[in-house]
């Protein structure tokens, strides 16, 4: 953004002004941040498109003494440009341009940009010397600060920085931390002689694999502590229940009945529970087992095939596939297997794979058109289903992000198989892929940012 | 109407089989097996009441090497058995029946229009429905291992109906003779 150098000269003013009051009082406004975390948060709308706008200012360089330095850093830009980038990638936010309204700066400011649609403004100031980035976050109605932590800037992935910045901002307007620097699990390659379980982050960077056996498999799905990945391999005759440390790629065995072991779901209040579908018993049903294997317990009692279990994230409820009506539908049960209850009423003919949100206010699934299948969330009382996908491709394995914003989920639209990413209304579609072979992902829980942010701490890995 | 004793004296003689006696099993004729198994040459049998298996008085027969079984091919989203492949899984069983020392694997398939996942479950109850229907017919379980690509190995890589319907399908693989 340009302005006339006058403009500029007073708007770098107010920020040093603005930023030297927050730096004298930096320990106070940590501390009464907690207590401001909790005044901000938003409900977001069920399925809704309610967008936060943002008003971004300068991030620039100054020193302690000397002034303003009217200089950006390499860094710093990469920092912005991801940050902005972000925010709007983030089914939370928008970017406000604000170079209009910064014109004639006379009267309220904050009036102005807030006339322009901004309801925060952020900034950030890097200090000379120290390869951290101090970001500000303040309320336009409030004039109050809401965020203010300071962020150190790794030379070989500065765009980390920014993606740990937005996920506090989610984490503050929210509840839930931010997806912006968490990674994906998914399978490679489809309708090869095998399959592997890859990771990549979720801004696409940095895909490396995690598994080199050699055999079929399914369905990977994370560990409540992103320590471990869950999945189903074909060994010898039997769908191995399986889970590989994401560190060590060291695997481990957690239930290889003979026949099928498949569909695991973690809990996401139970770091040691695994929901999942195998036919030990002599037809497809539903099971809960500890993360080693042990305490098997059987949830379903139904000739039918019940399978794809999704836990709900307060861990009282089990969305699963049954097609003892006759055709796969949604159903939920209790987390004991009983009242068991049907969700959805075969829309078109045919629904699977649900994946109940981390917001617990949604589920989504897939529904069996004759042009493929199309994605769709529906209430867990089984009322208001929305479309998210409509006939491009047929589209697969929804998996909420850990904020509960956005879909990640497998799409044949470009030909073969990739995954996309979509906002949690269905806008803003992204692929992650575009190799054509890789399907079934799985989201990482948060990453905490802790790594580099520099004085206060978050939960996440 | 049952069995008879004689069936005990046969077993006495070595057959590997263990009949399993079951309600409903119309009695075939007494006879040697049918022609040799040519496979690919369907017979037009009338359908009778399902037909129980005889076992063959000479179970030291040589197994020929040619011996292939029957693929059996299923309906959209279903695993029963249809009237139209009830034919091939009866010769299937006679030749099991006659050869006692085959041991097969039942591979249970799906076209690609289901999800991978519950396509898994019904590829397994697919190669369910064949052994039960083997079972059935005194085929001894232990001589069948179970298991299930999904969508995973189609036999026909098009996209339309006429590959979907060679998808669907149980393939039964010799691995013992």
């Amino acid at each position: 953004m340009k302005h006339n150098c006058i403009a500029k000269k007073k708007f770098q003013y107010i920020v040093f002004f603005l930023s030297k009051i927050c730096y004298i009082c930096i320990l106070i406004i940590n501390a009464k941040e907690c207590r401001a975390q909790s005044e901000v948060y938003l409900s977001i709308k069920t399925g809704g498109s309610e967008y936060i706008g943002i008003g971004i200012g300068g991030f620039e360089a100054y020193g302690d003494t000397t002034g303003i330095i009217t200089r950006d850093s390499t860094l710093v830009i990469m920092v912005k440009n991801t940050f902005v980038d972000d925010l709007n990638r983030s089914s939370l936010f928008q970017v406000k341009n604000l170079s209009d309204s910064l014109q004639a700066v006379k009267g309220d400011m904050f009036a102005q940009w807030r006339a322009a649609g901004a309801q925060y403004y952020v900034f950030g100031a890097e200090k000379i010397g120290s390869n951290t980035i101090t970001v500000t976050v303040i309320d336009l109605k409030t004039a109050a600060t809401v965020l203010n932590e300071e962020y150190r800037i790794e030379s070989q992935r500065p765009w980390y920085t920014a993606h740990v910045i937005v996920d506090d901002m989610i984490e503050l307007f929210t509840g839930l931390r931010g997806s912006t620097s968490s990674q994906i699990a998914f399978m490679s390659p489809y309708r090869g002689d095998s399959h592997e379980v890859y990771l990549v982050d979720a801004d696409g960077r940095g895909r490396k694999q995690l598994t080199f056996t050699k055999t079929l498999k399914l369905s990977p799905a994370w560990s409540l502590d992103g320590k471990q990945i869950a999945f189903s391999s074909l060994i010898d005759l039997t769908w191995s229940l399986m889970t590989v440390n994401v560190n060590t790629g060291q695997s481990l065995d957690i239930s290889t009945w003979k026949g099928l072991n498949i569909t695991p779901s973690w809990s996401q209040v139970d770091t040691d529970i695994i929901a999942f579908s195998s036919n030990r018993d002599g037809n497809s049903e539903i099971y809960t087992c500890r993360s080693d294997g042990k305490q098997i317990r059987r949830l379903t009692n139904h000739y039918g095939i019940d399978s794809s279990p999704s836990w709900s994230p307060d861990g009282q409820k089990i969305a699963f596939t049954s097609d003892r009506s006759g055709q796969p539908a949604i159903y939920i049960m209790n987390r004991d297997g009983s009242d068991v209850h049907r969700l959805t009423f075969n829309i078109n003919s045919y629904e699977d794979l649900p994946c109940w949100s981390p917001r617990g206010d949604r589920i989504a699934f897939v529904i069996l058109f004759d042009r493929g299948f199309d994605i769709a969330t529906v209430s867990p009382s089984g009322d208001d289903i929305v479309m998210l996908t409509s006939g491009e491709g047929s589209n697969e394995n929804p998996r909420w992000s850990p904020d509960g914003l956005r879909i990640i989920f497998t799409s044949t639209r470009l030909g073969g198989k990739n995954l996309f990413i979509m906002n949690r209304d269905g806008s803003d579609v992204r692929p992650l892929t575009q190799d054509s072979l890789s399907f079934s992902p799985s989201w990482s829980p948060a990453f905490s940012g802790n790594d580099i942010r520099v004085t206060s701490r978050r939960q996440g890995r | 109407m049952r069995y008879r004793g004689k069936v005990l004296l046969i077993l006495a003689l070595g057959v590997s089989l263990s009949i399993a006696s079951l309600d409903g099993c119309a009695k075939k004729k007494a006879t040697t097996p049918p022609a040799p198994p040519k496979v690919e040459a369907p017979k037009p049998k009338p359908a009778p009441p399902a037909v129980v298996p005889k076992a063959p008085e000479k179970q030291e027969e040589g197994v020929p090497r040619d011996l292939m079984f029957k693929t059996v091919y299923f309906d959209f989203d279903k695993s029963n058995i249809r009237p139209d492949q009830r034919s091939a899984l009866e010769n299937n069983a006679q030749l099991l029946a006659k050869y006692g020392t085959v041991k097969v694997r039942l591979e249970g398939h799906c076209d690609e229009r289901g999800t991978d996942e519950y396509n898994m479950a019904l590829g397994q109850r697919r190669t369910d429905s064949v052994l039960s229907f083997l079972t059935s017919y005194g085929i001894s379980d232990s001589r069948s291992e179970t298991i299930s690509y999904g969508e995973m190995r189609p036999a026909d890589p098009g996209h339309n109906e006429a590959a979907w319907a060679k998808n669907r399908r149980c393939e039964i693989i010799i691995t013992a003779q």
